[in-house]
C-alpha cells in the first residue's frame, strides 16, 4: 500500500505491506539505523522513535497505522540542533551512561519524548526509574543512565 | 570528590554510542546481502534421516547448505571435537542446526525455512545430569563425563570424625540467559581467495581458527572485523564461531555477502546459557568455629555439546571453598553431557555457582554452633600466604578481611542488622493490623582469579604491537573486542600513560585481524590486566627506544615525546613494539585443570544486601546493595564503577526473577524478552560501589581484573538476607515469592 509520512522533517510517499513495520521501514528502506531491535516485541525500547511527538516502539507498528504521521527519529534529532538533546548527551557523557549502546539510542527518544513533561516538575530518583520501566538495558544496571537522567534535568531547571 | 568524579579519559566512542552511529553489525548497509537463516531440530535427541524440502516452493530461488556441503571439518572448533557445525546424523539436543538456508530478503527467507521439515528418528533423551552418568544414553565418550576434577589436600574423609560439629547442605543454582541487547548477528563476505567476517563477537581470532577448519582453507585467508558488540557477558565467547562459519559456508554456495541476525527468540532457544550447578557442602568445625575438613561435590550440566564446560568447571573446582582457609579438602567436580543445548561461558565463568553454596552454607554452619555468620567468616578468611587447596599460596597484600570490614563499614551491616531484627520482631506482632512487611539484610565475599588459568594462558601466547605514526601519535592493536566494558578506553589509558603521551594521542579501534596479532580472548576479566600488562610491557620499550634515540634522559613533556616520536618515525624508524605473554614460573604442563600456580592474582569482592519481603504476597524487593571490589588498580574508576552496577544486577535478576522455562524437548520455552524476566530500573535499588585502591602496597600498582567479579556476589547475598527475613534458608535460585509463601521448611534440592 501507499503510506504518506513526514521523516525528519521530509514528507516521504512509501510503497510498502501494510503489515511491514516501521522499525524495518526506517532501518532497512530508508537506513536510518539509531534506532535498534532488542526484542522485537514491545519489551525492550531500543527500537524507540517519536511518532507525532511522542515515542514508541518502531518494532510495534505496522505500515498502516503510520499514514499520514510524523516521524522523528535521533537522525533528525541530531542534525536539528535540539538544546535538550545536547544537554542529555552532555548529562550522559558525564555518568557514563553508555556502555555496549544497544539501549542507549531508545531511551534517548524517550528522554525527549517526555522533556516537555519533566520539564516542570522535578521527579525524583524512584520517578525516573519508573519512567524507564518500559527500556531493558543488560550493561549498565541503570544506574548511571539514571543519574545521568536526573543530572540533565538539574541543568535543564536552571535558566 | 566521589571516586568517578576524578579526572578521567571518557569512553572513546560514547558520542557515538549516544548518537546510535557507531555501527553493530546489523547497521551495516545493505549492499545486496542474502540473509541466512537456519533450520532446527526440534527433537532434543535422534536421527536425522533426512530433509523433506516442501514441492510448493520454488527452490531456485534460495541456497540451501547441509553437511554435505562442508568443504573442511564439520566442527565447531573449540577445546574437545565432539560439536559438528551442521548436524552429522545424530541430533543431540533441541535447536541444533541442521541446514542453512539464504535468501534474497528476510520475507522469502521465512518461508524457505518453513518449507523444510526435518524427518527423524527420536531417541529417548535425559535433561538430568544424575541420569546421564547412569550411562543409558549415550550423549559424549562411554559415560557422559566431559571432565572430573578432583583436587585433595590432607585428609578430609579421616579429619571429620575428630570434629566437633559437621553440617552438610545441598544447593543448586539455575541457567541463566545473557540476553545481551544485540542479540547474536554475523555477515561474511568473499575476499581474495577466502572469507571476510564482520560481526558482534568476544574473540575475532576463534573465527579464524574455526571458519579456517570449516571451509578447509588457511587461517591466512580468513579476516574477521569485530564489529561495536551489543554486550556479551561470555554469550559471544564461543558461539560465534558456530555464527561464522554458518555465514561463511552459505556466503560460499551462494557468491554474495550473507547475514546473519538471529531473533531474540532464535537466539535464547539456541545459544548457549549459564551452567546449572548442584553442589554438596559438607564441613567439619571446631566448637570455636575453625573450618577443619571441607567435602564438596560440583555437578554442572554442560548440555549436549563440551564446549567452554571443562574451562568453566575448571574455575568452579578452583575457587569452591571461597577465600577460607581449611586444611583438609576434597572436592569432586564434574561437568556432564545432558541432551540440553549447550550451556557455556556467562560472567563469573562457575565462580556465582560456587560461591552461592559456600556463603550460604556458611550462614547454615554458624547457626548450627550459634555463633555470628560474620564473626564465622573473618575466623577462616584466608591471609596472604595461606594455601589453597591445589597449593596455591594466596598472594602479597590479598586480604579477604580487610574487604569484609570495609563492607561492614560502609553498609553500616551490624547497626542495620539490629535495626531490622528489632522492627522484623514487633511488625510480627502488628500482622493483623495489616503490616506484612519483614526485611533482612545478607553479605557475601568473593573472588576470582584474573585471566585464563596458567596452564590456558600460557598456551594462548598472547601478543600485542604498539606502532608509531609520522604524526607522533601510538597506535593500539591487539585482539580484544569493545562490548560494553570500554576495553578501547582502558587499554588506550594504559598505553598513554605507560608512554607518557596525551590520551588523543592513541589510536585504537575495533579489531580486524588483517591488522591485529593474536592477544587472546576477551573473555576472563584478563583484558587490562593481562592483555594491559603487555601494552604496558611494549610501551616501556617504545619509551625507552626514543629516549635513546633521542639523546633525552627522560622526557616528561608529552608534547616533546610526540615530536620526538614523529622525528623517528618521519627518519625512517619502523617504530613498531612488540610484545609476548610469558608465565612467571614454570606451570606444570601436566596439570591442564588445576594447575598449582593457577592466576596470577585473585580479585575480591564482599556484597551486603538488604531485601524487603511482603509475606503476604512473597514479593521481595531489594532496597539496597553494597558492592566492595578489590581489583587491583583501577584503570577507569568511572567505566570500572559502572560495570560493578551492571553486575550487580544481572546477579540480583539470577538470584529472583530470571527463570529459565524448559520445553518437553529440553529446549527454552520462555524464549523471550517478555517471558524471561530480566531486571528493570524500577526492580532494583541505587547501588552502592566501592573500591579498594588507594593503599599504598604492591598489590595497587596493576589492575588485576574486575569484569565478572561483581555478577558473584548479589546471589548469595540476597538468599542470607532473604534467610534473616524469612527464617528459612533458600537453597536454590532463582529465590521465588511462591517459595516465600509456601508454608514448609527450607527446600530440598
Ligand atoms: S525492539 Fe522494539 S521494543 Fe524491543
Ligand atoms: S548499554 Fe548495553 S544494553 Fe544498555
Amino acid at each position: 500500500m501507499k503510506i504518506q509520512m513526514n521523516v525528519n522533517g521530509q514528507e516521504r510517499i512509501l510503497d510498502v505491506p501494510p503489515l511491514r513495520r516501521l522499525i524495518d521501514i526506517l532501518r532497512e528502506d530508508m537506513g536510518l539505523v539509531a534506532a535498534k531491535i532488542g526484542c522485537g516485541e514491545g519489551e525492550c525500547g531500543a527500537c524507540n522513535v517519536l511518532v507525532d511527538g511522542e515515542a514508541v516502539s518502531a518494532c510495534l507498528i505496522p505500515a498502516v497505522q503510520i499514514d499520514g504521521c510524523r516521524i522523528v527519529t535521533l537522525e533528525g534529532l541530531a542534525t536539528s540542533n535540539d538544546d535538550a538533546l545536547a544537554a542529555l548527551h552532555g548529562a550522559f557523557l558525564e555518568h557514563d551512561a553508555s556502555q555496549c549502546g544497544a539501549c542507549i539510542p531508545g531511551i534517548v527518544m524517550t528522554c525527549r519524548g517526555m522533556f516537555d513533561d519533566l520539564r516542570n516538575r522535578r521527579p525524583s530518583e524512584a520517578e525516573v526509574r519508573g519512567l524507564l520501566a518500559g527500556h531493558l538495558c543488560r550493561c549498565t544496571g541503570y544506574e548511571a543512565i539514571v543519574r545521568g537522567i536526573l543530572k540533565w534535568l538539574e541543568m535543564k531547571s536552571e535558566p | 570528590m566521589t571516586q568517578a568524579d576524578r579526572n578521567e579519559p571518557r569512553r572513546r566512542n560514547a558520542s557515538k554510542l549516544f548518537y546510535g552511529t557507531e555501527p553493530f553489525v546489523d547497521d551495516l548497509p545493505a549492499q545486496g546481502d542474502w540473509h541466512g537463516g537456519t533450520v532446527r531440530s526440534r527433537i532434543a535427541h535422534g536421527r536425522l534421516i533426512r530433509l523433506k524440502f516442501s514441492p510448493e516452493f520454488d527452490w531456485s530461488q534460495v541456497v540451501v547448505v547441509t553437511a554435505a556441503d562442508i568443504p573442511g571439518k564439520n566442527l565447531v572448533v573449540c577445546h574437545e571435537e565432539d560439536q559438528p557445525s551442521l548436524c552429522d546424523g545424530t541430533i543431540r539436543h533441541y535447536g541444533e542446526p541442521l541446514a542453512l538456508i539464504a535468501a534474497p530478503d528476510g520475507e522469502l527467507l521465512h518461508k524457505a525455512l518453513r518449507a523444510v521439515e526435518p524427518v527423524v528418528e527420536p531417541l529417548p533423551a535425559v535433561f538430568d545430569p544424575f541420569e546421564s552418568l547412569k550411562g543409558e544414553t549415550r550423549i559424549f565418550g562411554k559415560d557422559n563425563l566431559f571432565l572430573e576434577i578432583p583436587i585433595s589436600k590432607g585428609h578430609a574423609a579421616k579429619q571429620f570424625a575428630s570434629c566437633d560439629v559437621v553440617v552438610e547442605t545441598n544447593h543448586f543454582t539455575p541457567a541463566q540467559e545473557h540476553a545481551y541487547l544485540e542479540t547474536q548477528g554475523m555477515r561474511a563476505t568473499l575476499e581474495g581467495n577466502g572469507v571476510r567476517i564482520e560481526g558482534s563477537m568476544q574473540c575475532p581470532y576463534y573465527l579464524v581458527a574455526g571458519v579456517a577448519r570449516l571451509l578447509g582453507i588457511p587461517e591466512t585467508d580468513v579476516r574477521v572485523s569485530a564489529m561495536q558488540t551489543g554486550g556479551g557477558f561470555g554469550g559471544k565467547e564461543d558461539f560465534p564461531t558456530m555464527l561464522a562459519g554458518h555465514a561463511a559456508l552459505l556466503a560460499r554456495k551462494c557468491g554474495r555477502p550473507v547475514r546473519m541476525i538471529y531473533s531474540r527468540s532464535e537466539d535464547m532457544a539456541a545459544t548457549t546459557k549459564r551452567h546449572p550447578a548442584w553442589i554438596r557442602r559438607k564441613t567439619g568445625l571446631s566448637r570455636a568455629g575453625q573450618f577443619l575438613a571441607m567435602e564438596l561435590d560440583v555437578v554442572l550440566d554442560g548440555g549436549a555439546y563440551a564446549t567452554l564446560s571443562p574451562f568453566v568447571l575448571s574455575r568452579a573446582a578452583l575457587h569452591a571453598v571461597g577465600p577460607y582457609r581449611c586444611d583438609h579438602v576434597s572436592i569432586c567436580a564434574r561437568a556432564v553431557a545432558t541432551n540440553h543445548p549447550p550451556n557455556g561461558g556467562f560472567r563469573g565463568f562457575g565462580c556465582p555457582q560456587v560461591h552461592f553454596a559456600t556463603e550460604t552454607h556458611i550462614e547454615a554452619c554458624a547457626e548450627k554452633l550459634g555463633v555470628d555468620p560474620v564473626e564465622l567468616r573473618r575466623m577462616n578468611l584466608m591471609k596472604p600466604g595461606d594455601a589453597m587447596p591445589f597449593g596455591q599460596l594466596l598472594g602479597p597484600g590479598t586480604y579477604p578481611g580487610v574487604v569484609l570490614d570495609e563492607a561492614l563499614h560502609r553498609s553500616r551491616f551490624e547497626e542495620r542488622r539490629a535495626e531490622i531484627e528489632a522492627k522484623n520482631r514487633t511488625s510480627e506482632r502488628r500482622t493483623d493490623s495489616g503490616d506484612f512487611e519483614k526485611r533482612g539484610i545478607g553479605l557475601a565475599m568473593f573472588m576470582h582469579g584474573t585471566g585464563l588459568n596458567a596452564y590456558w594462558e600460557k598456551s594462548v601466547r598472547s601478543r600485542v604491537r604498539l606502532a608509531a605514526t609520522a604524526e607522533g601519535q601510538v597506535c593500539v592493536l591487539t585482539a580484544q573486542a569493545e562490548f560494553g566494558q570500554g576495553t578501547l578506553t582502558a587499554l588506550a589509558k594504559i598505553a598513554a600513560e605507560s608512554i607518557g603521551l596525551a590520551d588523543s594521542d592513541i589510536l585504537i579501534d575495533h579489531p580486524d585481524t588483517a591488522l591485529v596479532p593474536d592477544s587472546g580472548p576477551t573473555v576472563a576479566s584478563r583484558t587490562v590486566s593481562i592483555v594491559g600488562s603487555l601494552i604496558h610491557e611494549a610501551a616501556s620499550r617504545l619509551r625507552q627506544h626514543i629516549e635513546e634515540r633521542a639523546g633525552l634522559a627522560a622526557i616528561y613533556d608529552p608534547r616533546r615525546l610526540k615530536a620526538a616520536i614523529a622525528s623517528c618515525v618521519s627518519g625512517g624508524d619502523s617504530m613498531v613494539f612488540e610484545a609476548e605473554y610469558s608465565p612467571t614460573d614454570d606451570t606444570d604442563d601436566a596439570n591442564t585443570w588445576a594447575p598449582p600456580n593457577a592466576y596470577p592474582a585473585y580479585a575480591l569482592g564482599c556484597c551486603v544486601a538488604e531485601v524487603k519481603i511482603d509475606t503476604l504476597t512473597g514479593e521481595i524487593g531489594v532496597v539496597d546493595v553494597h558492592m566492595i571490589c578489590d581489583a587491583g588498580a583501577v584503570v577507569c574508576h568511572r567505566l570500572a564503577t559502572n560495570q560493578v552496577f551492571g553486575g550487580a544486577v544481572q546477579g540480583i535478576g539470577w538470584a529472583l526473577t530470571e527463570k529459565l522455562a524448559w520445553n518437553e524437548s529440553g529446549g527454552m520455552r520462555n524464549a523471550s524478552l517478555s517471558d524471561y524476566a530480566i531486571p528493570s530500573a524500577a526492580d532494583v535499588p541505587e547501588i552502592h560501589a566501592h573500591f579498594l585502591d588507594d593503599q599504598h602496597s604492591e598489590r595497587y600498582r596493576y589492575p588485576i581484573g574486575l569484569g565478572e567479579l561483581p555478577m558473584e556476589g548479589p546471589g548469595p547475598a540476597i538468599a542470607n538476607a532473604v534467610a534473616m527475613a524469612t527464617g528459612r534458608r533458600p537453597r536454590r535460585l532463582p529465590i521465588s515469592p511462591e517459595w516465600i509463601v509456601c508454608s514448609q521448611g527450607p527446600e530440598e534440592s
